[in-house]
């Protein structure tokens, strides 16, 4: 890769999207996501060639989640999340009323859930089921053995079906359709 | 367990409903711009651990062989100044005199304070000090420093420092402190400067010939790394202050505006942190350090000027310390070398199993 604005046109969209799934927080999430594109230029001489880059990108992303849930969480446990709902509920900030109004219950009752998991299983589940990264490229994100990358996979997805919001939910659609 | 289909689904809808950023890919140009300079190499590309580790001890195997024995200062002194040369920015030099006065008087204006602290009084000379610094051709900055011992003759010590004083200004420099004592039979005495980058080599051959060189040593620090690291970020923080003060302005209602402020408060003060690193990096690289210890013959130069009180059981605890750590290493001898080796072959082991057993690429 040896244009950023390429990169960027390719790859900046999936990654904000992506940390804004684990950070719950778009202005985090842009702050974030800008970190990493700076570190990853940076080191840029490093990238792997081809399949390997996605991976590495979202390594990088990842630490740059991490640190930033690091930071915010004696924030959030000094009860100081309401300034952060305010930053969320700016007028650029905020979801537009049409995504609101076309994001359906399902996902809604799925984000509560997510925003619910330990930061752990919220990546994983995050980097599979939305980035749609392979369990292999999980495990060079997130620097762990692609067995821990199964296992917290299979833990998240029955934390979600164990929850009554979700569980009925999912059990709607499931007969919907059938 | 859940349909990963509908989760799948249910998460693309989700993301769907952030909005991006307007400026967010504009803003990481803009940081990344001219300044994120050439690519540095780290992560997949650095060479292996293994190798890393067997390169460490090889290092200290060398430094454990390269130590000298005993004896021999005037060797050392002759070895470490020419490492000097190949050093091209800021420097700083100690000089040690024995003999007479306590008080170091300057030649020019400048003042001498009890600390003894003079500064260069001329704008030329400032000016020239800057102009010496980092090398805005080849962007390295370098952090330089030397030790040097100088005996000089009977009732020359006085005159000596006039010297010091003299040259530190005259090159463009000054004179950071000065330390001296007058013993039974000869006098001591220490005196830092602080020398323009340019001017570092110079002033250290100046020093040399003040009297008999006892012993010499310098240092180069390369922080060019460091500096452009804290620039990229200063640059990224600074983009991101634009953008807080965005929405800022946007924000209508004292809740909002309070949450907005308090991140740009946050952000504010990352970027006076590292503007006061940037700032000691840039004094450091501008100017180097010459610590001169000068002394008349038969005083004991390997002490500093003896002081009093805490000051002096401070003094005297430090030397114990080292001295014990000294007699510690001399007394092991290899053994210590290869203890150090020996964790350094566990630490590569580990390093490698590390590496099989995660399937890192």
């Amino acid at each position: 890769m040896h244009d950023l604005d390429e990169w960027l046109e390719q790859a900046y969209a999936p990654a904000f999207r992506t940390a804004c799934l684990i950070l719950r927080n778009p202005a985090d999430a842009e702050e974030a996501v800008q970190e990493a594109f700076l570190r990853a230029w940076r080191f840029r001489s490093a990238m792997p060639p081809d399949d390997g880059l996605r991976p590495w990108l979202y390594r990088v992303l990842v630490n740059t989640c991490w640190s930033k849930l690091r930071k915010e969480r004696p924030r959030r446990l000094a009860g100081a999340e309401v300034g952060w709902h305010a930053m969320e509920a700016l007028p650029a900030r905020e979801p537009s009323p049409e995504a609101v109004a076309t994001t359906g219950d399902v996902a809604r009752l799925v984000g509560e859930v997510l925003a619910e998991l330990p930061e752990h299983l919220r990546v994983t589940l995050v980097l599979r089921y939305w980035s749609g990264l392979s369990e292999r490229e999980i495990a060079i994100a997130i620097r762990r053995r692609p067995g821990t990358v199964k296992s917290r996979l299979h833990e998240a997805r029955r934390r979600l079906a164990a929850d009554p919001r979700l569980g009925a939910l999912v059990d709607e659609a499931a007969e919907g359709g059938a | 367990m859940i349909d990963e289909r509908q989760l799948t689904k249910a998460l693309e809808q989700l993301s769907a409903s952030y909005e991006l950023p307007e400026n967010g890919r504009q803003a990481i140009l803009d940081a990344a711009g001219e300044s994120v300079g050439p690519p540095r190499t780290r992560g997949w590309a650095r060479p292996p651990r293994l190798l890393l580790v067997a390169a460490a001890v090889v290092a200290v195997l060398g430094v454990a062989a390269a130590l000298p024995t005993g004896g021999g200062q005037d060797n050392a002194a002759t070895r470490a100044l020419p490492a000097m040369d190949t050093a091209d920015e800021a420097g700083v030099a100690d000089v040690q005199v024995v003999g007479g006065q306590s008080q170091l008087q300057p030649q020019n204006q400048a003042q001498a304070s009890a600390g003894g602290s003079l500064k260069p009084t001329s704008e030329g000379a400032a000016a020239s000090a800057v102009g010496g610094g980092a090398s805005p051709e080849s962007g390295a900055r370098v952090v330089k420093s030397a030790d040097v011992q100088v005996e000089v003759g009977k009732g020359e010590f006085e005159p000596a420092l006039d010297r010091l004083s003299a040259l530190a200004v005259g090159r463009g420099g000054f004179v950071a402190q000065t330390d001296t004592s007058e013993g039974r039979s000869a006098a001591t005495g220490r005196v830092t400067l602080r020398v323009p980058a340019a001017e570092f080599e110079a002033v250290v051959g100046e020093v040399r010939r003040l009297g008999k060189v006892l012993s010499a040593s310098s240092r180069g620090q390369d922080v060019t790394a460091q500096y452009q690291d804290i620039e990229a970020r200063l640059r990224g923080l600074r983009a991101s202050r634009d953008q807080i003060l965005t929405v800022l302005a946007k924000a209508n209602t004292v809740g909002d505006i309070l949450a907005v402020q308090e991140r740009l408060n946050s952000v504010q003060v990352q970027i006076e942190q590292l503007q006061g690193q940037q700032k000691v990096l840039d004094d450091q690289t501008t100017f180097g350090t010459v610590a001169v210890h000068l002394a008349e013959p038969g005083a004991r130069l390997d002490r500093a000027p003896e002081r009093d009180g805490l000051a002096g059981a401070w003094d005297d605890a430090r030397r114990g310390f080292v001295g014990g750590l000294e007699a510690i290493v001399r007394g092991s001898g290899t053994a210590l070398i290869l203890v150090l080796s020996l964790a350094a072959v566990a630490f590569a082991t580990r390093g490698v199993w590390l590496m099989v057993g995660r399937r890192w690429i």
